[in-house]
């Protein structure tokens, strides 16, 4: 584990350089514990794969002072403010043409049948390493290598919000209408970020997709009028 | 409540505080005053809090109606402001009475211009805040539109003479800003020519520049494009993969997976703020520690600069 300054007011901790499951549960704990022992000084406490960058007032505490009061929390089992584990969400998904355009041409290019696209996005538990993007867009992996394609060259200039993308392993669900170049392979009706409850996901979730058809995702407040622009592959 | 009638809001203007902190792994963008700077002392010169929103207002032609007796103050780029045709001076406060019509030309240097109001502008909060970040399109928080109303709250407060920033402490945008920098001390993801490339170099603000990140034309530099996604800063340098570097402002996304090169202090993303596409900058290393001591010497001349019942200032730092 590595601390560096990031900025006169931010701080790095990185615990790795490439994506590993094993690490999101002592990050999603170094977070917990930073939240409630540096509370006054701290401004924002932001995980991602493989590492957390801390935020704090330099009016208050300069760096050197907060790395050694950050270095302790960073050890695992160092308070009693342990995280609950990451919580299990199901998200439903309509995977269709109509609702991912880019599911057609991501089975071809797999070689493979769309009802086999979609069985091996839904077999797997995928974990959340990251908010970013947008509010509420969480990035979660890692998906079957056998359904993993690249972003699209040229990316649509408006993605419909409930979109369900896939970039090499990683796959994510767009809370809100925005640009984006993932493939779409179908469009999920629950809302991702809400102005009452925030982002629906957090860091260390555990997301599975459960296929549903049109009739389902309209009852359950879909939106199936928008289409998504073309996006060039 | 009082408040002033948009009639135009020019090329663009957004209500600006501090940003929004705390949420940040929801991934909302913090946002806030691009221009740290201006921004504090506008709101320093009414004896407001140092986080009450203000208008920060792009390359001028702005144009407002007041709708009853608003005290206000006006710092950044000079935009030879006029009250009913009469001109009034920047960096200072002044009265808008009712019917009061304000109206901003275009600032010959510099980008942005605050104005302030006592108890600032009341326009909706949301987590803390009511900076806006356009791109999030988030309910009430969109850009002045003309036609629009910028809600005030005049608290109670003793009736204050108007008042200026001594000259020394305001701020002229004409020459071409050398900005400090902190290394990434482990750059991955870069040539290890590159650090020292781009600090002998001079850059060029290139034209896909906003509140969201400042594009640099100029050497590019040899990046591979990704490392893992993190954190990423107010002033952080990022190199994509077509080796121009982009500095990240206040709008920016939360996480980044480019190449980091450094990162610009806030109080030199402050300066960056008020230059234009076509600009020049050029850069110098900095350290962490000379960074955060040139910030609380920032606050400490906030607060310890104060003015008399009649407008002179006392400063006392």
């Amino acid at each position: 584990m590595d601390i560096r300054p990031l900025s006169e007011c931010s701080i790095v901790v990185v615990w790795g350089n490439e994506i590993d499951p094993a690490l999101t549960p002592a990050i999603a704990g170094a977070v917990a514990r930073i939240r409630s022992s540096l509370a006054e000084l701290v401004t924002d406490v932001v995980p991602s794969y493989t590492t957390v960058t801390v935020y704090y007032d330099p009016v208050r505490i300069d760096f050197r002072r907060f790395i050694i009061m950050l270095r302790p929390l960073l050890e695992e089992n160092s308070g009693n403010h342990e995280p609950p584990p990451g919580r299990r969400i199901e998200l439903p998904v309509w995977y269709h043409p109509d609702a991912g355009p880019d599911l057609p041409a991501l089975a071809r290019a797999c070689g493979l049948s769309i009802d086999d696209v979609i069985e091996r996005h839904t077999t797997a538990t995928y974990q959340v390493y990251a908010l970013g993007f947008s509010p509420g867009f969480g990035f979660l992996g890692q998906v079957d290598p056998t359904i993993a394609r690249p972003r699209l060259e040229s990316p649509r200039v408006r993605v419909p919000a409930g979109s369900v993308g896939i970039a090499g392993r990683q796959t994510a669900v767009y809370p809100s209408a925005s640009p984006g170049g993932w493939q779409l392979i179908g469009r999920c009706p629950v809302r991702l970020f809400d102005e009452q409850n925030l982002a629906l996901l957090s860091v260390g979730d555990q997301v599975t997709f459960r296929p549903v058809d049109r009739q389902a995702f309209l009852e359950l407040g879909g939106d199936a009028l928008e289409a998504a622009d073309r996006g060039a592959g | 409540m009082t408040g002033l009638w948009v009639d135009n809001p020019g090329p663009r203007a957004t209500v600006q505080d501090l940003g929004r902190h705390g949420y940040q792994h929801h991934g909302l963008s913090p946002g806030g005053a691009a221009d740290l700077h201006a921004f504090r002392w506008a709101n320093r010169l009414l004896d407001n809090g140092p986080g009450d929103a203000c208008l920060e207002i792009t390359l001028g032609g702005f144009t407002a109606t007041a709708e009853a007796t608003l005290r206000v103050s006006l710092t950044g780029a000079d935009c030879n402001a006029r009250v009913n045709g009469t001109a009034v001076a920047n960096w200072r406060t002044f009265l808008l009475k009712k019917g009061d019509r304000i109206q901003l030309g275009v600032p010959a240097t510099g980008l942005l211009t605050y104005l302030g109001v006592t108890g600032g502008w009341r326009t909706r909060s949301f987590c803390g805040s009511r900076s806006v970040v356009a791109r999030e399109g988030l309910a009430g928080l969109s850009p002045v539109k003309a036609g629009s109303r910028l809600p005030a709250d005049l608290p109670e407060r003793a009736r204050l003479p108007d008042r200026q920033l001594p000259h020394h402490l305001q701020k002229h945008y004409g020459m071409a800003p050398c900005l400090k920098v902190m290394p990434a001390l482990s750059p991955e993801g870069l040539d290890p020519g590159d650090p020292v490339r781009f600090i002998h170099s001079s850059y060029r603000i290139g034209r896909q520049s906003d509140r969201m990140g400042y594009r640099l034309e100029g050497p590019a530099l040899q990046s591979d494009g990704g490392v893992v996604s993190r954190g990423v800063s107010c002033g952080t340098i990022q190199v994509p993969g077509d080796g121009k570097p982009m500095i990240l402002m206040n709008d920016r996304q939360t996480i980044g997976g480019y190449p980091v090169l450094g990162t610009v202090p806030v109080l030199d993303c402050s300066r960056l703020a008020q230059c234009r596409p076509g600009q020049s900058v050029s850069f110098q290393w900095a350290d962490v520690a000379d960074c955060q001591a040139e910030r609380q010497l920032f606050e400490r001349l906030l607060t310890r600069t104060t003015w008399d019942k009649h407008g002179n200032c006392l400063n006392q730092s």
